[in-house]
C-alpha cells in the first residue's frame, strides 16, 4: 500500500504556509501545516496522522503567529523527545547568530539550521536535494516509497524512507510495527542484492550501511 | 530546563554516542557541534545548572564531557568515577576532574583533540556511525566501555579494570590482539 509520508509545517506566515504546502503536496507528501507552536505540539501528541511525521520544516522566528502560548523552541522539544525519527530542518534570520544557533541545539540537538536570508526557495531546494541523494543503489520517490534502481523495484513503507533519508544516521523507532517494517526493509534489500544493508543497533534502533564501508550487525543484535 | 511541560531536546534521553558540553553561554557546544560529524555523535549543550540531568539522560553514560567552567558541578563527579568518559576542558582543570581529564588554554586545541577521539583508529577498530565499534571484519560491537578505549587509545582511565569487562568480551574471539589491561606503573586500564 502507497501512504504518503507526513510533512509538518510550521511557519506563522500565511502566505509562506501556503506556499510550503503546495510544494510538499506536489513532491507526493501529506503536509500538515501550523501557524502555531501550540497547534503543532498538540497535533504531534494527540496521536493523529502528525505523530510520526518524516520531516518537520520550522520557521524560528513566529512572532505572527495567531497563539502565541507556545514557541517554535517548545515544538522543537517535542519533536526531539516525541518524535526523534524524524528529520528537522530549522530557518531563521539569525542564524549567524551564536546565542540563536546555541538555542536551537538546546530545543533539538539534531536540528539541521537553514538561513532564511537565501530566500524561500532555497529551503525547498535543500529539502529536496535531502530527499533526492541516492544511498548504494536506492533512492527516495515521492517521498513516499524507495525504490532499488537497478531492478525498479519499489519498496512502500514509511519507515524505509526514514533509513534512507536518515543515512548513514541511527533511527530510533517507535513501534514494534515500525520495527517489523524495517526488518522487511532488510529482508528486501537482500533479496535484491543491495549493498545497502539494515544494520541493527538495538533498542529499535537502525540504520542504513553501505556494504564494504560500515560494520554489518552482530548476530546477536535485537 | 523546561518551558510549560516541555523538557529541553538537550536533556531528553539519548542512545547514540553523545556529547555533553558543559558552559555558561554555549558557545563552546554551537562550535563542537559545527566542527564533528553529526551522524557519530550528538553535543549535548547544557548550563551548570543542567548538568547532572544532561549527564544522567545519555545512556548508558556520556562519550566524552566538555565544559569551560572554573568549577566541576559536583553531581557530575560520581559519573565521572565510575563510568569511561573522556574529559576535555578548556582553561584551567577544575577541581575534582578525574586524573584522565585534559586540559587545553586554545578552542582550536580541545575542538582538534575531540575529532581525533571520534576518528580514532585502533588495530583495525573505531567508532561507528552513531554508537559502538567497528570491529575489523565488520562486526559492531555495542560496548561503551570498549568505544571509550578505543577513543582514549593510547591513553586510558584511571577505573577498576572490571570496568571494561563488557568490553574485553566484545574483543574475545574479535581477532584484536589488545585487551583492556592495567598498566602496573600508572595503574590506568587501556588497551594493550
Amino acid at each position: 500500500m502507497k501512504a504518503n509520508a507526513e510533512v509538518l509545517l510550521l511557519e506563522d506566515d500565511a502566505e509562506k504556509l501556503d506556499e510550503l504546502r503546495r510544494h510538499f503536496a506536489s513532491q507526493g507528501f501529506h503536509p500538515l501545516a501550523f501557524r502555531s507552536a501550540n497547534r503543532a505540539i498538540g497535533a504531534l501528541r494527540d496521536g493523529g496522522p502528525a505523530t510520526q511525521p518524516l520531516i518537520a520544516i520550522v520557521d524560528w522566528d513566529l512572532t505572527l503567529a495567531p497563539d502565541q502560548s507556545s514557541s517554535s523552541s517548545d515544538a522543537l522539544c517535542v519533536l526531539a523527545r516525541d518524535a526523534s525519527d524524524c528529520l528537522v530542518i530549522v530557518y531563521t534570520a539569525n542564524a549567524d547568530s551564536f546565542r540563536v544557533r546555541s538555542e536551537i541545539n538546546r530545543a533539538h540537538p539534531r536540528a539541521w539550521l537553514h538561513d532564511k536570508r537565501d530566500g524561500d526557495a532555497s529551503l525547498m531546494e535543500r529539502v529536496d536535494r535531502m530527499l533526492d541523494h541516492p544511498v548504494a543503489d536506492l533512492r527516495v520517490e515521492d517521498g513516499s516509497f524507495v525504490v532499488h534502481v537497478p531492478s525498479q523495484d519499489q519498496c512502500h513503507h514509511r519507515e524505509a524512507v526514514r533509513l534512507v533519508i536518515r543515512h548513514p544516521e541511527i533511527v530510533t523507532f517507535h513501534s514494534d510495527t515500525a520495527t517489523r517494517a524495517v526488518r522487511r526493509f532488510g529482508d528486501w534489500l537482500a533479496r535484491h542484492g543491495s549493498p545497502a544493508t539494515v544494520v541493527s543497533h538495538g533498542n529499535r534502533r537502525y540504520r542504513l550501511a553501505v556494504g564494504g564501508t560500515e560494520p554489518a550487525a552482530h548476530p546477536g543484535a535485537s | 530546563m523546561e518551558a510549560g511541560n516541555v523538557t529541553l531536546g538537550a536533556l531528553a534521553p539519548e542512545r547514540d554516542r553523545t556529547l555533553v558540553v558543559l558552559s555558561r553561554d554555549g558557545e563552546l557546544a554551537v562550535g563542537l557541534r559545527e566542527r564533528l560529524e553529526r551522524a557519530r555523535v550528538v553535543v549535548k549543550d547544557a548550563r551548570p545548572g543542567e548538568a547532572s540531568t544532561a549527564v544522567a539522560s545519555c545512556q548508558p553514560w556520556p562519550w566524552m564531557l566538555v565544559g569551560d567552567l572554573a568549577e566541576l558541578p559536583p553531581c557530575v563527579e560520581p559519573a565521572l568515577a565510575r563510568h569511561p568518559i573522556l574529559v576535555l576542558w578548556l582553561g584551567p582543570a577544575p577541581h575534582g576532574l578525574p586524573a584522565h581529564g585534559r586540559d587545553f588554554s586554545r578552542y582550536s586545541e580541545l575542538a582538534d583533540a575531540a575529532s581525533l577521539a571520534l576518528e580514532a583508529e585502533v588495530d583495525g577498530m573505531r567508532l561507528a556511525t552513531g554508537a559502538g565499534v567497528a570491529l575489523p571484519g565488520g562486526r559492531l560491537a555495542r560496548s561503551a566501555s570498549l568505544q571509550a578505549l578505543v577513543s582514549a587509545h593510547p591513553a586510558g582511565f584511571n577505573l577498576p579494570l572490571m570496568t571494561f569487562g563488557a568490553a574485553a568480551r566484545e574483543l574475545s574471539g574479535s581477532g584484536v590482539r589488545l585487551r583492556p589491561r592495567r598498566d602496573p606503573v600508572t595503574g590506568w586500564v587501556s588497551l594493550q
